[in-house]
């Protein structure tokens, strides 16, 4: 796919072949929309759920130990307690 | 002198000059903030330039999950055997390249943990995750006390709340 920069929205370009264009053709007009919809709305919506999978963070049974006993430390994280102290940033 | 103000974005807010040097944050906060916002997928703070009113940086927030497999024997404590955590991931964290080396983003990242805090004061969030873009930021994090997650090999870190609330 080629990206081409507009003002304000984006043309997005890919080459298919044409039995992969008949069959978004004919799905398009299943759902009652256009081509470029068609497939915007499904890409779009794939790459959503990529993004997603960005808030799932996996950890194995072998760490979970480790997990467990750092997620009930209470101990001070020195650089913390120095930000907190920091006063904020001034603006010229 | 004045200090930058820390607002929930809306649509007031004067994004359109905003630039952190990295393409895909600049757009992120011009094209889908307050759309995802909207749709409550995610929820993003800027830092306003009181005197002119300019977002010169911003903070995207979004609940996370930590999934843990649990060892066989206690399988029965989680759903198919897997502990879920609360968290919340500092989605992106950017500021404006004029302003860059003054602090703001340390301040950025200070406010946004103290609205973990209150955020898991009120629910069960049990964590706060980062996901640093390249080695700079990476480092950038560690200077306050990120660690990487145990067994992970991708870049992201993690601090776990108590130790927020007791540093805080």
């Amino acid at each position: 796919m080629s990206a081409m920069t507009s003002r304000k929205s984006r043309r997005l370009e890919f080459r298919t072949s044409e039995a992969e264009y008949d069959l978004l053709a004919a799905a398009a007009a299943e759902a009652g929309t256009s081509v470029s919809e068609f497939v915007r709305s499904l890409v779009v919506e794939s790459a959503r759920r990529l993004v997603e999978e960005r808030r799932i963070v996996r950890i194995s049974s072998q760490h979970a130990a480790e997990f467990y006993a750092a997620l009930d430390d209470e101990s001070l994280v020195p650089q913390l307690q120095e930000l907190a102290r920091q006063s904020p940033p001034e603006l010229s | 002198m004045a200090e930058p103000r820390f607002e929930l974005l809306e649509d007031r807010h004067l994004t359109g000059s905003f630039d952190c040097g990295e393409p895909s944050l600049n757009l992120w906060l011009s094209d889908h903030a307050l759309i995802n916002q909207s749709r409550d997928l995610s929820r993003t703070y800027v830092a306003v330039d009181s005197g002119n009113g300019q977002v010169i940086g911003y903070v995207a927030l979004v609940t996370a999950q930590v999934l843990v497999e649990e060892l066989p024997h206690s399988q029965a404590r989680g759903l198919a055997g897997l502990d879920a955590i609360g968290a919340v991931l500092i989605a992106r964290l950017a500021v404006d390249r004029l302003l860059q080396g003054r602090g703001l983003g340390a301040w950025l990242l200070l406010r946004s943990l103290r609205l973990c805090v209150e955020v898991a004061d009120r629910v069960a969030v049990r964590a706060v995750i980062v996901d640093p873009l390249n080695k700079s930021a990476t480092d950038w994090y560690a200077r306050y006390g990120f660690v990487p997650l145990p067994g992970r090999e991708d870049n992201r870190m993690w601090l776990p709340i108590k130790r927020i609330r007791a540093s805080l």
